[in-house]
């Protein structure tokens, strides 16, 4: 029933009349919240952002759920990369001096090696995310969202909202 | 017709809408935390407990005030690893006081701590072994086997190993009694398989071998021969008169052929004397063979022993066997707990700026600052408890210690953690040092512990046969291990006292006898030792254990052990005597035969040098009574002829 539900967002994403840039906004803030630790404060903040800034919080929440699993696959790499920033690179210690020893700032367990490789993916992939995020929307939008809209499966699963509101409802 | 794509909906960035929706998830996520963060704290700490010390950690109630920002532990037990029956470490409550400022950077800082009722080495109602998927989780953050301290731990436990299979058999000592006193010696000793009558009767028959080898060899000498060759000669110089200068003359060549015969048979009597020595040697003395008898007859005493399972009394290994495999045991302990305090409070060198942790992902990487704590301190802690609890002996003995500066970071701290735990209760005292030093460099970890008066059951020695009851025993001991850098050194002073043998009780001769083994022996001293690293690790152990069972062991049981064998060597005695004997004469029989023979010939050609020399100094005489009478009848000759010429001369 999940899987059901996640496609279906992402066809209701699609065919939403949500602006392109507020699903790429959307699916930034889901790229950082899947490469970030699920507990930490950084993950705090990432949600009430995506409450307070106009984006589509669908796609986030598919991009969560997407790019967590893409995160954990490139633990290896976000190891090496943070192994390289906290530990090999001496020039960068009294940085992360300074924030280790800020108020608050350790709790986003910045001086974990994986943690801080994966915000580093994250901050490298982000840019890119969201203008292909966009340009893939606009594209979509252009040439098969009408196409799509009549396909017999993209139907069906527009009246299983309905179907599934009735059943949750009884 | 183009469809016609609907515009997006023109909206502002911030959406003022979710203002409310999110201030509730939020203040949600808070109340949960709030209602909830006792048990997820509680389930950290499980987590991060069984994690470091490899076995199940259980915690009845945890508590976090947020007034006084204190945190309280209620009903802690951590399961022992290596025993996963009982508890490594318990205890009742603990209450900690956090420092507020601090824990917004992420530090743990508290100035006080307390901790109520510990005890260690309690009974568990449930095993404490973690899953295997935890424990695979723990072994992955063991020290490496191939690292300094990895090394020292697998050498001590393969020590231990090697220490406890030399534990003798209590069923072989048992089988002293049991054996000599069931033991049958009818029909045990057989003649036929007897190596003392097979070596007499060698012995004879070499004996026999050996007269007639020396008569071969006289034979081979050819002295009737030889002596006989000398008659002529002889005959011939006895048969000759001299009765003037001439025959004289005429006699000296058969004096000097008389006299190389002589030299002849003195060079053969030479041979004889030779032979005989070489005879005399040869056969040896009577004594010798009677020795030769006697060593056989031990040996065949050693077989039958062997065949009869006559067990013997060899107690050298006891001590280790006994406390070899505790003593590592606890060393091993040691080694443990210096291993886990240098995971977590690890030494670096001051120059180190970042400290790197393994952990479950990653690492992390602490980036410490002078003058401002350490990411985790407890200035003091104090606690209460006993060396009591669920499945320990004797009389338990409340204690009160301080623990000092327990830290994440003892180099940035410059104070090494220090425990002092001192109990004293009617004559029985208990104290521990112990000084976890990792603010060098080179970390060293000391534990000092000594205990008097406290019940010996307590040691828990391993379960044998061999030991009395120790119930009524004390033990008072002193060891102190030491672990710098991965140098190990470590020693014991011990000394059980007030033991007492075991209860003989009715029928059971095994009971019997150790209640004997043990009677008058109330006090073992006992010391051990432990140095070196992991690749060279020397072990010593001794106590007066050995000597004391053995004694007594070979007291009680020698006595009648050596009355079988005096029965097994009668019975050997028995049948060799005659053998002997028989040997005795036969060898009395071909030595006095061989020399006798060769003495005789000896005798005969002696006769013979004799019978000549004497012809030859009678010719000799003659020959020379001849000579002087030629000379004086010369003389006189030439007197006469000298006076008539002097008579012609004045007669005129």
């Amino acid at each position: 029933m999940i899987g059901l539900r996640a496609v279906k967002s992402v066809f209701t994403i699609l065919q939403s009349e949500n602006s392109p840039m507020q699903i790429a906004g959307g699916v930034a803030i889901g790229l950082f919240m899947g490469f970030s630790p699920f507990n930490g404060p950084q993950n705090y903040l990432l949600m009430i952002l995506l409450f307070f800034l106009n984006v589509n919080v669908a796609s986030a929440t598919v991009a969560t759920a997407l790019f967590s699993g893409l995160a954990a696959l490139l633990d290896p790499v976000a190891h090496k990369l943070g192994f390289a920033l906290l530990v090999s690179n001496d020039s960068l210690t009294p940085f992360w001096t300074a924030l280790y020893n800020l108020p608050v700032v350790p709790f986003t367990r910045f001086n974990n090696t994986v943690v801080l490789g994966s915000f580093v993916l994250a901050l490298i992939l982000v840019i890119p995310v969201i203008f292909l995020t966009r340009a893939f929307i606009l594209y979509y939008r252009a040439h098969w969202r009408e196409r799509v809209g009549k396909v017999g499966v993209v139907k069906w699963l527009s009246g299983l909202n309905t179907a599934l509101g009735i059943k949750e409802k009884l | 017709m183009e469809p016609k794509t609907p515009k997006p909906k023109k909206t502002g960035v911030i959406r003022w809408k979710y203002a409310l929706p999110a201030a509730i998830v939020i203040g949600l996520v808070l109340a949960f935390n709030y209602f909830f963060l006792d048990a997820l704290l509680k389930r950290g700490l499980i987590m991060a407990g069984e994690l470091a010390l490899g076995a199940k950690v259980e915690i009845a109630s945890l508590k976090l005030k947020w007034s006084d920002l204190s945190l309280t532990v209620r009903g802690v037990a951590a399961a022992n690893k290596d025993n996963p029956m009982t508890n490594l470490v318990e205890f009742e409550s603990a209450r900690l006081a956090i420092k507020p400022l601090p824990l917004l950077s992420k530090k743990l800082n508290i100035e006080e701590a307390s901790l109520t009722g510990l005890r260690w080495g309690t009974e568990r109602k449930t095993s404490g072994a973690l899953p295997p998927a935890k424990q695979k989780s723990y072994a992955a953050r063991l020290a490496p086997a191939d690292s300094p301290t990895g090394k020292l731990l697998a050498k001590l436990e393969t020590q231990a190993e090697t220490e406890w299979q030399a534990l003798p058999a209590w069923d072989n000592i048992q089988k002293v009694k049991n054996q000599i006193s069931s033991l049958s010696l009818e029909g045990v000793v057989k003649p036929e398989n007897l190596e003392t009558l097979k070596q007499a009767e060698a012995l004879k028959q070499e004996a026999q071998n050996k007269a007639g080898q020396y008569r071969q060899k006289l034979q081979n000498l050819d002295v009737a021969a030889k002596v006989q060759a000398v008659q002529p000669a002889l005959e011939e110089l006895k048969g000759m008169q001299i009765r003037s200068a001439q025959d004289a003359a005429a006699a000296k060549d058969k004096i000097d052929t008389a006299q190389r015969k002589i030299q002849e048979l003195q060079a053969l009597q030479g041979q004889l004397q030779q032979l005989k020595a070489q005879a005399e040697s040869d056969f040896g003395q009577a004594a010798s063979l009677t020795q030769k008898l006697n060593e056989w007859k031990e040996k065949d005493l050693a077989a039958l022993s062997s065949q009869l399972q006559l067990p013997s009394l060899s107690f050298e290994n006891l001590t280790r066997s006994l406390v070899g495999p505790l003593w590592l045991s606890r060393v091993r302990q040691f080694v443990d707990l210096a291993n886990t305090a240098r995971r977590y409070m690890p030494p670096r060198k001051e120059k180190d700026k970042k400290v790197v942790q393994p952990r479950l992902h990653g690492l992390d990487v602490s980036f410490p600052l002078a003058q401002v704590p350490p990411a985790f301190l407890i200035q003091k802690l104090s606690l209460t408890g006993s060396t009591g609890g669920p499945g320990k002996t004797g009389e338990p003995v409340d204690f009160v210690g301080l623990v000092t500066n327990i830290t994440s970071d003892p180099r940035l701290l410059g104070l090494p953690t220090k425990a002092e735990i001192k109990g004293a209760q009617s004559g029985r005292v208990y104290d521990v040092t112990a000084v976890l030093d990792h603010t060098a460099d080179v970390p060293k970890d000391t534990v000092a512990l000594s205990a008097q008066g406290l019940a010996a059951s307590s040691l828990h020695l391993p379960s044998s046969d061999y030991m009395p009851n120790l119930a009524a025993g004390q033990v008072a001991f002193s060891s102190r291990f030491t672990l710098q850098g991965d140098e190990l050194e470590a020693d014991l002073q011990a000394a059980l006292s007030g033991l007492k043998p075991p209860a003989a009780g009715t029928g059971d001769e095994a009971k019997k006898l150790l209640a004997e083994l043990w009677q008058g022996v109330n006090r073992v001293n006992l010391q051990a030792k432990v140095k070196g690293r992991g690749d060279d690790l020397q072990l010593s152990l001794s106590s007066d254990l050995d000597r004391l069972l053995g004694d007594r062991l070979k007291a009680m049981a020698g006595e009648k052990l050596a009355e079988v064998r005096a029965k097994l060597m009668a019975e050997i005695n028995k049948y060799a005597a005659a053998k002997q004997k028989e040997l005795l004469d036969q060898y009395g029989l071909s030595k006095s035969g061989a020399l006798g023979d060769i003495t005789s010939t000896q005798g005969s050609v002696q006769d013979k040098i004799a019978a000549i020399q004497k012809a030859v100094q009678e010719k000799q005489a003659a020959a020379q009574q001849a000579v002087d009478q030629q000379k004086k009848q010369a003389e006189d000759q030439a007197k006469q002829k000298a006076q008539e010429q002097l008579k012609n001369l004045f007669g005129k």
